[in-house]
């Protein structure tokens, strides 16, 4: 604490009312896996979410609106793109609802980023792509052995077991490869390829001995669990899914914190500020703005985990700022904000197959094919142009509906027989890069401009560097040569570099590490500066893999409850 | 066109900087579209649609399926200003060439004459090909012909009659089965 600001209107309710044994903030992917095993441990907690409430299927209220009840078909409009111009790139007018309005929420870009946010009760776990992929010792010994940044604090086998856990419960299809680099899970089922996509892995899989093609691994559950799904294969999950298909905060671990009854779930939270307190050295609690009302208020709690999502949990972190941490709470390391990354995207091959023409296939399934990183896993496989690697998705589909124009001419009859014909099949590859962590990379606090709640404007300044530019060359170039030896005709390699934060995969901002002075979290997750204070969120990464990164948050977010609690009970904390 | 054609060669050279987008191209890119013009030419709209999916016994056809309403609505609300001029300045064009040569508007012309009509606004306006097509795409915008024909399956693709009559709607399929035989008769599914 030992601040003196003045705050209007501040609710002074008895502090004990205000008192819990954990505080959680945010909801998304990593806060609800937080709030359900702090709960199911016996902790009364607090969740904070600067949303509005969502209520699981009630709230879902374009799931069953179909493509010509909605007023553009599902198109975004000009006053989307104007009122939304970073957000509206992500939405449709069946998802609007689930991202902010970027005239509410603004932020800098010193250079262009996309901050893709959704606030509300299940934040982004709602519309998140679902795929998940374990890391790997290939990812966790990187920075060591390259000299990179500065070394993971922890190995697969500390993970591994984790994985496994929130894998069971999150419910996870997919194929076991016995690939060391991408480690099998506790898989559901795998999806069906199609027709051309086993005819590629197959091919693949004669012509190279450095990589394979294997179907997604995503959070859409091919049998039910718990009570959940399974999925319908309606490939609607962003609008939310009335049939829990897959894994969210609000179908599948708020409701399990919730029947703890250990649980209290505020949504309309801004949480301004953790509280801090020189003398014990411990977070006392947090700051909060009811997003309405502008009431403020005070909470505390023994523990606090922070999963605002990895941009705001930093912007968190500066603005909390004391005599004891000027710069940002538990920021001694200076490391605060920086090392931000994302995962590059905008490379990749597209071409069509003949063969296959009396095959289809039926149901929409919401996933690709994987293809696992296969540069520099080895010594046979090292590139000197650049380090690290990349993971490589896609699908090959029959083209139908809009998507079939491109490959018609003319107009009348004929035309309109091709077009209620299946088209010819194509397949899609795109690489999805790992990004180094650069100190440079970062997010600030203006000093200057405020949102309407009275917070400082989050500045982020990111941008991709040489090894980031090289790779993205190599997935073009190789993408293609895969095409062109499984028999693909018509190619067309592209890349179209997106700026930082396209893949939504941000992460960093207050790294895991061994060293106090060059890292901000210890190998639990905790705050080496100030103990009872817990980072799961995408900040954490000390590296960014290749792999889809929520499923690693999951796992570390369960890790790190484990032993706060432990803690907690031995009196540590 | 020719005006059209001549930028087009300077842009696809690289000779014109940004310098040279003059104030008349500005204006070009960037006037505000007479978006009343698309509820005078509804009627017109159409038979131009009906012309690029006409019925068959089990197929609606695109006016049938009440796509030149969704072109009314996606193009005042959606589409880049650019585009939105030029499809508007192009159903003015159709019909003063359905005047000029058929002495009637293009909405009661005959089927051959409207195919006649539709065929000289499709090769008008046919890109280049290859990649300088492409370029030309990006640069000067698609011709009045290319848009109407887009945005006619989008509608159509997405309509009721069209998705569910037309093509195959299936809102909940339960399954996926990745690799079938196609069955008899089997239609493209309207949705991905």
């Amino acid at each position: 604490m030992g601040d003196q600001h003045q705050i209007p209107n501040l609710n002074t309710k008895g502090a004990a009312s205000n008192t819990f044994d954990a505080i959680v903030v945010g909801s998304g992917i990593s806060g609800g896996w937080a709030a359900k095993e702090l709960c199911e441990k016996g902790l009364k907690t607090l969740v904070l979410e600067r949303g509005r409430s969502v209520t699981h299927v009630k709230d879902y209220t374009t799931a069953f609106t179909a493509p010509w009840e909605f007023p553009h078909h599902n198109e975004v409009t000009r006053q989307d793109t104007e009122r939304d111009p970073i957000q509206s790139g992500a939405y449709s007018e069946g998802t609007r609802q689930w991202y902010v309005s970027d005239r509410e929420h603004p932020y800098i870009q010193e250079k262009p980023f996309n901050w893709i946010r959704g606030y509300q009760v299940g934040g982004r776990s709602l519309t998140w792509g679902r795929q998940c992929y374990r890391l790997s010792d290939l990812d966790f010994e990187a920075n060591a052995k390259e000299g990179v940044a500065v070394d993971w604090p922890i190995r697969y086998k500390d993970l591994a077991p984790w994985y496994d856990y929130v894998e069971t419960f999150a419910g996870i299809s997919g194929k076991a490869e016995g690939l060391p680099h991408l480690p099998d899970g506790q898989f559901l089922p795998p999806m069906d390829m199609t027709c051309v996509e086993t005819e590629f892995t197959n091919k693949i899989k004669q012509l190279y001995t450095d990589r394979i093609v294997t179907i997604g691994r995503v959070a859409n559950l091919t049998q039910a669990v718990k009570g959940r799904g399974p999925c319908q294969y309606r490939n609607l999950c962003a609008r939310g899914c009335p049939f829990s298909g897959y894994f969210s905060s609000n179908a599948a671990t708020l409701p399990a914190a919730e029947l703890t009854g250990n649980m209290t779930l505020l949504p309309d939270s801004i949480v301004m500020e953790v509280l801090y307190d020189e003398k014990t050295h411990k977070a006392t609690g947090v700051r909060v703005m009811n997003a309405h009302t502008k009431t403020v208020t005070e909470y505390f709690a023994r523990i606090i985990f922070l999963n605002a999502s990895t941009i705001a949990t930093a912007a968190l972190l500066l603005n909390s700022t004391s005599r004891s941490f000027p710069t940002g709470l538990g920021n001694s390391s200076e490391q605060v904000g920086h090392n931000l990354m994302d995962h590059f995207t905008g490379s990749g091959a597209q071409g069509e197959y003949d063969g296959f023409p009396d095959q289809y296939y039926s149901g929409r399934r919401p996933v690709g094919i994987y293809i696992p990183r296969y540069r520099n896993i080895n010594p046979a496989t090292k590139l000197k142009d650049f380090t690290r690697g990349y993971g490589l998705q896609g699908y090959a589909i029959r083209l139908d509906g809009i998507n079939h124009l491109a490959s018609l001419d003319g107009f009348g009859a004929g035309f309109r027989d091709k077009l209620v014909q299946p088209g010819p099949w194509i397949m899609w590859m795109g690489g999805w890069g790992e990004t180094l962590p650069y100190y440079s990379n970062k997010v600030t606090l203006d000093p200057d401009k405020k949102d309407k709640w009275g917070m400082p404007v989050v500045k982020i300044d990111f941008e991709y560097h040489e090894n980031e530019t090289a790779m993205q060359k190599d997935v073009k170039e190789s993408t293609q040569e895969m095409l062109e030896r499984t028999g693909f005709k018509n190619i067309n390699a592209y890349s179209h570099p997106q700026p930082g934060g396209s893949a939504v995969h941000e992460m960093g901002t207050a790294r895991m590490g061994l060293d106090p002075k060059t890292s901000v979290l210890n190998s639990f997750n905790q705050m080496h500066d100030v103990k009872n204070v817990f980072i799961t969120d995408g900040s954490c990464m000390t590296s960014s893999a290749t792999q889809n990164p929520s499923l690693t948050y999951m796992a570390l977010t369960a890790r790190a409850c484990d032993y706060a609690v432990n803690q907690l009970k031995k009196g540590e904390l | 066109m020719n005006r059209r054609t001549a930028i087009g060669r300077i842009l696809l050279t690289g000779a014109i900087g940004v310098g040279a987008f003059s104030g008349y191209e500005w204006y070009e890119w960037h006037r505000s579209p007479d978006f009343k013009e698309l509820d005078r030419r509804r009627a017109t709209l159409a038979a131009l649609v009906q012309t690029i999916i006409p019925p068959a016994a089990d197929i609606p056809g695109a006016a049938d399926a009440g796509v030149h309403d969704f072109i009314i609505r996606f193009v005042t609300d959606c589409v880049p200003i650019h585009d939105a001029n030029t499809f508007i300045d192009g159903i003015k064009d159709l019909a003063d060439y359905s005047r000029s040569h058929y002495k009637k508007e293009y909405e009661a012309c005959s089927a051959r004459e409207q195919i006649a009509i539709l065929t000289h606004f499709q090769e008008k306006g046919r890109p280049l090909e290859g990649i300088l097509g492409k370029a030309q795409n990006k640069y000067m915008g698609k011709a009045f012909f290319y848009l109407l024909r887009e945005y006619t399956v989008r509608g159509y693709c997405t309509s009721e009659q069209g998705a569910s009559k037309g093509l195959a709607y299936v809102p909940v399929p339960g399954s996926y089965h990745g690799c079938l035989p196609k069955a008899p008769g089997q239609r493209a599914w309207a949705t991905n």
